[in-house]
């Protein structure tokens, strides 16, 4: 049994007086694979807030184990930033001491992994919505995350996007991932589903 | 109407004489307050950053105190810098007063809640989702710095100019810290302030309008610069 | 756009930018640093009528030349010049208004006072003069501006000519109050401006007027008078530093010696003489 990476107790956050998202309990453990499915303002993309350290301010527990973990959320509609396709997938790279030429032999290989080999240098905000979710997943991944946050991931990718996005966190067995979406997804079989309660 | 006529010729003959006085306030006025400008922006810039990072209401107070010392008159912070460089002043010793350093100090002053104010607002209205990305991707201080700076330039383009139109153009700290000493801290300014009260209409015109035309360079030099129209 | 951003896309876009910026401002910078200027400087602060009427532009550059002294300059209000000499901010300065000249040096702020030149006041008015004051003594002319209500321009920023003025007032009877009568708390040129505007009389030093008559529809009315005597005064003011207090001195040497003093009487605008010296032997 290998020690979770987040511990999730009697969650619940309160916004305006109105209970928006509650999760009795939840573990995360390295490669698992969850799958948090639920109606519109079920509270999924809170509760991926939360996950990520970006909402703090809830009732419950909600407890890393170890002292820091790397996660990153990517959100429904991907922030692109002012740049090139390589400027967003290397954003979390540098100042690492990796030379120019490094980060663009790892983002190229991200970013073929997603399938987009032609748009290295494209500016990322000329990109289509798919294209962009694409990116944004890639630059989630530059970062190599321990516990990785998709917010409906599948929601404006084709199905070549959807097969590359599930191939490559299947090549990261060791990669938690949550992912929100509201009805089914590409994933294989054997993911964990979670449902949320609607709670409105 | 015949006088405003005659100015108005007196002015453009003037600029078109070359005067080599006109031309070296004019200069001096340029160096002076981008010297000013590279001190308040390499400090007014991060704090504004900063501040947008901040939140609770000891924050929102710094906020309001700051853009309200947006509106500090030129002539209250000339008095202070006197206060500040005379020779019984604090800075007496380093014997700043009528140097043309007094005045960068005073614009400094004058410029820096400006390019807070301005820099904070542009950071603060960006979409919050920049800063969660950055967040989550767990970039370097540095990086958010660069990367807030690059996704809010055109409002820090705006914040630059303003504080830029406001130091070329004052006249209070110049005139109080600088001491209009002709060829050392004559600005075009206090120049064209003099030549006004000696009657000289026609030359005092002729520097307003070499100020526009200063202030217009920098705008289109700053914009070129910045390049705004990419996305 | 996409050659100069080369195998980094935004980082080289945004170091141009940058760069770009910092290059212009330090080229600027720079530039303007650069002081070809002696580096050795002494603070004199004059009265406006000083250096409006252009006469130290006439006598001070070749001091600086042969001294290799910088002299800065800095025109203001009489009143405010011994201020600043008070404060120790300037080395010397050139004023005109004798009483409180005397009482900057009781004090112990000035550590030598030397007459160096006079010139006079002019009562000036309109040229249809409403009040009729042409040909009229200064004190009499006065009364009857305060008596009729006439507009009067007060310099009001106790400079050398506003003491004098509030001296010619004291004389006739009080501070005048009426609605004619208004301070500018500006400078002499700024003042004549606003009486020229406002067809106003006005108490002036004629080197003032005169470099600027052709701008003014204003004449000088009264009669010469010893009241209206403006004797200008330099002051070595009171510093430790060694060096200031030298180059002080030799400053005052230099405008109260006999070269100066000749410069100071030759010097003309449009043919008129602005300023008589003091220190010029009787003789010669």
């Amino acid at each position: 049994m290998t020690e979770s990476l987040i511990r999730v107790r009697d969650l619940q956050v309160v916004r305006k007086g109105r209970p928006i998202c509650s999760v009795a309990a939840l573990d995360i453990a390295p490669g698992d694979r969850l799958l948090v499915q639920g109606g519109n303002g079920s509270g999924k993309t809170t509760l991926l807030r939360v996950l990520a350290g970006l909402e703090r301010d809830y009732d419950g527990q909600c407890e890393l184990c170890a002292r820091e973990i790397r996660r990153v959320y990517v959100h429904q509609s991907p922030c692109m930033l002012r740049g090139t396709v390589l400027d967003n997938v290397t954003m979390g790279l540098r100042g690492n001491g990796h030379s120019r030429h490094d980060l663009r032999v790892h983002a190229g290989r991200l970013v073929e992994q997603v399938g987009l080999t032609s748009l290295l240098d494209r500016p990322a905000r000329q990109l289509s919505g798919g294209e962009q979710r694409r990116v944004a997943i890639a630059r989630a991944l530059a970062a190599s995350p321990e516990l990785l946050l998709l917010d409906e991931p599948f929601a404006d990718l084709d199905a070549d996007g959807g097969d590359a996005v599930c191939c490559l966190l299947a090549s990261r067995p060791e990669m938690a991932v949550v992912i929100a979406a509201p009805g089914d997804t590409p994933l294989e079989k054997d993911t964990r589903i979670h449902r949320l309660e609607c709670s409105g | 109407m015949a006088f405003f006529l005659e100015g108005l010729t007196d002015a453009v003959q003037a600029l078109l004489r070359l005067d080599p006085q006109v031309y070296a306030a004019a200069w001096r006025s340029v160096w002076v307050s981008s010297l000013a400008l590279l001190l308040a922006g390499s400090v007014g810039v991060p704090v504004g950053i900063a501040l947008a990072r901040m939140s609770g209401p000891r924050a929102r107070l710094l906020v309001i105190a700051i853009r309200a010392s947006m509106a500090l008159p030129t002539v209250f912070i000339g008095i202070l810098c006197y206060g500040l460089f005379s020779r019984r002043g604090p800075l007496g010793p380093f014997d700043l007063l009528y140097t043309p350093w007094a005045i960068v100090i005073g614009e400094l002053l004058l410029a820096l809640p400006i390019l807070i104010a301005l820099t904070h607002g542009a950071i603060a209205a960006l979409d919050p989702r920049v800063a969660e990305t950055l967040t989550t991707l767990g970039v370097s201080r540095w990086q958010r710095c660069r990367t807030y700076v690059s996704e809010a330039r055109r409002g820090i383009v705006v914040a630059v100019l303003s504080a830029y139109a406001r130091c070329v153009t004052e006249l209070g700290i110049a005139i109080i810290v600088g001491g209009n000493i002709k060829g050392r801290t004559r600005t075009l300014a206090t120049a064209t302030a003099m030549e006004t009260g000696m009657g000289e209409f026609g030359r005092g015109l002729a520097m307003g309008l070499l100020l526009l035309l200063t202030a217009l360079a920098i705008s289109f030099a700053i914009g070129f610069l910045s390049r705004e129209e990419r996305t | 756009m996409t050659e100069i951003m080369g195998c980094f896309g935004r980082p080289v876009r945004w170091g141009v930018w940058w760069r770009g910026c910092c290059l212009a401002l330090g080229a600027v910078v720079g530039c303007g640093g650069a002081d070809p200027q002696p580096a050795v400087s002494l603070r004199v602060a004059v009265t406006t009528s000083t250096r409006d009427s252009g006469l130290l532009d006439a006598i001070v550059p070749p001091y600086e030349t042969a001294a290799g002294v910088r002299v800065d300059i800095i025109a203001v209000g009489t009143g405010r010049a011994l201020q600043l000499g008070r404060a120790g901010d300037v080395d010397v300065v050139l004023v005109h208004a004798r009483a409180a000249e005397e009482a900057f040096m009781r004090d112990g702020h000035g550590v030598r006072r030397e007459d160096v030149m006079y010139n006079t006041f002019e009562l000036l008015g309109p040229t249809d003069d409403p009040v009729a004051i042409g040909g009229s003594d200064i004190l009499p002319a006065l009364r009857r501006i305060a008596t009729a209500g006439a507009p009067f321009v007060s310099r009001g920023d106790s400079s050398g000519t506003h003491q004098r003025e509030l001296a010619l007032w004291q004389a006739v009877g009080g501070r005048p109050t009426w609605s004619g009568f208004v301070e500018s708390g500006q400078g002499m040129g700024p003042s004549l401006l606003m009486a020229h505007e406002m067809q106003a009389y006005i108490l002036s030093d004629r080197g003032t007027f005169l470099s600027m008559r052709g701008k003014l529809d204003l004449l000088p009315l009264t009669t010469p008078s010893p009241l209206l005597q403006n004797p200008y005064g330099i002051i070595v003011v009171k510093a430790e530093g060694g060096d200031r207090l030298q180059r002080a001195h030799e400053f005052v040497d230099y405008m109260i010696s006999v070269p100066t003093q000749r410069r100071i009487a030759d010097y003309r605008v449009d043919g008129e003489v602005l300023f008589h010296p003091l220190r010029l032997p009787a003789k010669s």
